[in-house]
């Protein structure tokens, strides 16, 4: 029998009256190593684009990226409270915004670190040179050089955070009723924007009550899925890119869809895989350096710590805009079949060139194997619910 | 209507009447033949457009004639590589802009919308997979694309890939941001990469000799078109029917090859003899104002450079006609691509373009700068606001006008007409 326990949201359990000395440093893409800013001394914090793009309208053209927009509306109010932004080359739209920020706001020191679209063992060689260039921006910045123990322990910090977030995400797997989908959105929105050290320890304060005010034989029973009152409920993945859209996820509350799976911008995407590559190199058959690292002398542990790094990145769940395809249409089968989905929901932002050049792709595939996925493309912070909650009610109600 | 045009526009109504592969090879095969290609050109009023129109068919016959190995490549490859591994390019997106010309564009769209490709996407990636879903293109056997200005065609090509059943034959080639030693490292690797690749699959050895032939032919093309772009800053009157903005195909798709040379030397020698005679002439050229082109030009029929020609306006330049590469090395040739591409002034940031931008437009003395900012096109689009502003410093009045190169329906004819209008009443109120 289950006990129908409310579960408190996250914003209950947040420290009250942060005040953090910690600088802050911006970043926009999952691309971006948290790891190397915190090492540097400096707390990463996401661009989220919560303004609504009004005077960045003036500067972007009109059936340009939403999130984008809002982003650059985002850094034109706020750029005093960062120290620093860390773009990435993800796509044509954050290209330009990099432009536009070295332009409009000079005083903001910036950088673009290149990401490569593919992964070979040039590609990581490549992105580790990049990822010394972006070092050496945030050693510029506070004069304060990164040792081999601040790599070591920003790496720690980080995988903390990435297994935290996992163990939430299995939660709402299984009590989604119970933890709220907006609510869940909301905890990943302050992953990626609250100081790290501060956000880690709330969110393990929320996770051992869920595992206190649960019982344990519940929480883990796969039978807690099936005598619930979601028996019965299509098991639906979400695909997209960064949907961060309180009113969105509050519709899915409401018209009580069960989310099983996701691979979006600022879900999974995010916080999938840790940085241990040892066992990922040698999953995906990483040929080794041709000049092996020998570990011992200070600077070869330091480029392993970078290279382990690297890997990480270029290895977690991908983003559209890399260049095999078939790599990301695999994860999501994968994803599919582990979680016995039944619908896929793919939500793009209007103007995703990536993104939605991968959905014609995705429905083939999804044909294939007898899953029926809904399209909806949004506008960031500007998102029309009534149509979208009549629409995944249908989607639903199909299924 | 001129012979040519009546030609054209005969070609046009048969391909639309016969919308397949076979018929549009038949067609070529026809037109491209030696006694036909030499008429067809001897009806052209310029040796530019002749000579054009001439290396253009022959590139596209050769391209479905079914007897050499295909590849599709993204405009800003260098083509070197193509001539060299011996594969003949087809440039989807350009040929995408010829299916706007042949009037296809409705169908090519609407084939597009039912695959899933939403309205919000470039016109251009669109049309070209509504044709390569209609089977309008020649079959690949290799797909080839840089991730270089441009997020949509690395995305199509390799949608393309799957469906010809060939994702084992695409390459994306990762042009790096920034140009160094290191990048030119990055890239080169993976160009020599892709070459061996290539030629392992066509049974072959990589051919040396072979690549160095085709960088020294690159850079006798790349010298007459700076010869061409010389004489041009001079120039105010051009002989009929000449427009820069169609010299795409041969500009990139065909650097490495004869044809690239013979088109260039012969556009050189009927400007420079066009030039001396309008000085002997002493044509009177001081009412006509000077522009430069940014990005591509509407490809359906329109009367917008003839409301611009009217009016005593010219386009002095085109930003893709810039020799924006230096010399090549044939003895390094995958160094020599990696520079050729990390050299372009679309790479990276957009202060390489406004760079560039404001070098063209003193150079060809503009009076202005008209930028087209074509739907879906957000490299292009996405720098309009620092471009106009880069200029306004140097007091070179911007248009940015919004438009389709490809669909005449997300364009507002009226709407361009008044704001070229408006834009020419400004230059002229500065003389």
């Amino acid at each position: 029998m289950i006990i129908d326990i409310k579960i408190l949201p996250f914003i209950e359990f947040q420290s009250k009256n942060k005040k953090s000395d910690t600088k802050k440093i911006g970043w926009l893409c999952t691309y971006t190593p948290e790891e190397i800013i915190i090492a540097s001394g400096y707390s990463p914090t996401r661009i989220t684009g919560k303004d609504k793009a009004k005077k960045a309208e003036g500067y972007l053209p009109i059936n340009f990226c939403p999130y984008i927009k809002s982003a650059l509306e985002d850094i034109l109010n706020t750029s005093s409270s960062l120290e620093g932004i860390i773009f990435t080359n993800s796509c044509d739209g954050m290209r330009r915004l990099y432009d536009l920020c070295k332009t409009y706001t000079p005083n903001l020191p910036s950088f673009l670190l290149d990401v490569p679209r593919n992964k070979n063992e040039i590609a990581i060689e490549h992105f580790e040179n990049n990822i010394i260039k972006m070092i050496n921006f945030l050693e510029s910045l506070n004069s304060r050089k990164i040792e081999i123990e601040n790599l070591e322990n920003s790496i720690k910090v980080c995988n903390e955070k990435r297994a935290s977030l996992k163990k939430l995400n299995n939660y709402l797997k299984i009590m989604q009723q119970k933890l709220g989908i907006k609510n869940y959105f909301q905890i990943l929105q302050s992953a990626m924007t609250e100081e790290h050290k501060e956000f880690i320890k709330d969110l393990k304060k929320y996770l051992n009550y869920i595992d206190n005010e649960i019982p344990g034989k519940q929480r883990n029973s796969v039978n807690a899925v099936k005598t619930s009152i979601n028996k019965g409920k299509p098991k639906i993945m979400i695909v997209g890119n960064f949907i961060n859209e309180d009113r969105l996820w509050e519709v899915f509350d409401e018209v009580d869809c069960k989310i099983s799976a996701d691979d979006i911008c600022n879900s999974s995407r995010y916080f999938e895989n840790v940085t241990e590559p040892g066992p990922i190199a040698g999953l995906l058959n990483i040929n080794s350096r041709k000049n092996p690292v020998k570990l011992g002398e200070k600077e070869d542990i330091f480029n392993k710590l970078i290279r382990d790094i690297a890997i990480r990145q270029l290895y977690k769940p991908q983003c559209m805009r890399m260049s095999n395809l078939d790599l990301k249409l695999g994860e999501i089968k994968r994803n599919i079949q582990n979680n016995n989905i039944n619908g896929v929901i793919f939500i793009s932002q209007k103007f995703c060139d990536n993104t939605l050049l991968f959905y014609p792709l995705l429905r083939q595939e999804l044909n294939l194997i007898n899953i029926p996925s809904l399209f909806l493309e949004i506008e960031h912070n500007n998102i029309s619910a009534g149509q979208i909650k009549t629409r995944v009610q249908a989607f639903l109600e199909i299924i | 209507m001129s012979i040519t045009e009546k030609i054209k526009d005969n070609l046009r109504t048969k391909i639309r009447n016969n919308l397949k592969r076979d018929y549009i090879r038949k067609i070529l095969n026809i037109i491209g033949s030696k006694p036909i290609l030499l008429a067809y050109g001897a009806t052209f009023s310029s040796q530019s457009d002749k000579y054009l129109n001439i290396v253009s068919i022959k590139s596209i016959k050769k391209s479905y004639s079914d007897k050499y190995p295909i590849a599709f490549g993204s405009l800003f490859l260098p083509y070197e590589l193509f001539h060299s591994l011996e594969i003949v390019p087809f440039l989807p997106e350009v040929m995408a802009g010829f299916t706007g010309g042949l009037g296809l564009t409705d169908r090519t769209l609407k084939e597009a919308s039912s695959r899933w490709y939403t309205p919000d996407l470039c016109t251009f990636h669109r049309c070209a997979s509504g044709a390569v879903e209609l089977d309008l293109f020649p079959i690949p056997q290799f797909l080839i694309c840089a991730n270089l200005a441009c997020d949509a065609a690395q995305k199509t090509f390799y949608i393309d890939a799957k469906k010809y059943g060939i994702v084992d034959n695409f390459y994306l080639v990762d042009v790096p941001y920034e140009k160094n030693i290191k990048s030119i490292s990055y890239l080169a690797k993976q160009f020599e990469t892709i070459s061996q690749d290539i030629s392992k699959k066509l049974q072959k050895d990589l051919n040396f000799a072979r690549f160095k032939n085709t960088i020294k032919l690159s850079n006798e093309f790349r010298n007459w078109a700076l010869k061409v772009n010389d004489l041009r800053k001079e120039m105010a009157i051009y002989p009929k029917n000449f427009n820069g903005l169609n010299f795409i195909l041969p500009f990139h798709g065909l650097a490495g090859t004869k044809d690239a040379v013979v088109l260039y030397k012969n556009i050189y020698k009927e400007f420079k003899k066009f030039l001396e005679e309008q000085k002997k002439k002493e044509t009177d050229t001081k009412k006509i104002k000077r522009l430069l082109w940014l990005h591509l030009k509407p490809y359906y029929k329109n009367d917008f450079f003839s409301l611009l020609g009217k009016n005593n306006y010219i386009l002095a330049f085109e930003e893709i006609n810039y020799v924006y590469w230096p010399e090549l090395d044939p003895e390094k040739p995958f160094e020599s691509l990696a520079i050729k591409t990390l050299s372009h002034f679309l790479n990276g940031s957009v202060e390489n373009r406004v760079n560039a931008i404001t070098g063209m437009a003193k150079d060809y003395k503009t009076d202005g700068v008209i930028m087209f900012s074509h739907w879906g096109c957000r490299h292009s689009n996405g720098g309009g606001r620092i471009i106009k502003d880069s200029l306004k410093k140097y007091d070179i009045p911007t248009l940015i006008l919004d438009g389709d190169c490809l669909n005449k329906n997300n364009s507002s004819v009226g709407q361009i007409t008044t704001r070229l209008q408006g834009f020419m009443e400004i230059i002229d109120s500065k003389f």
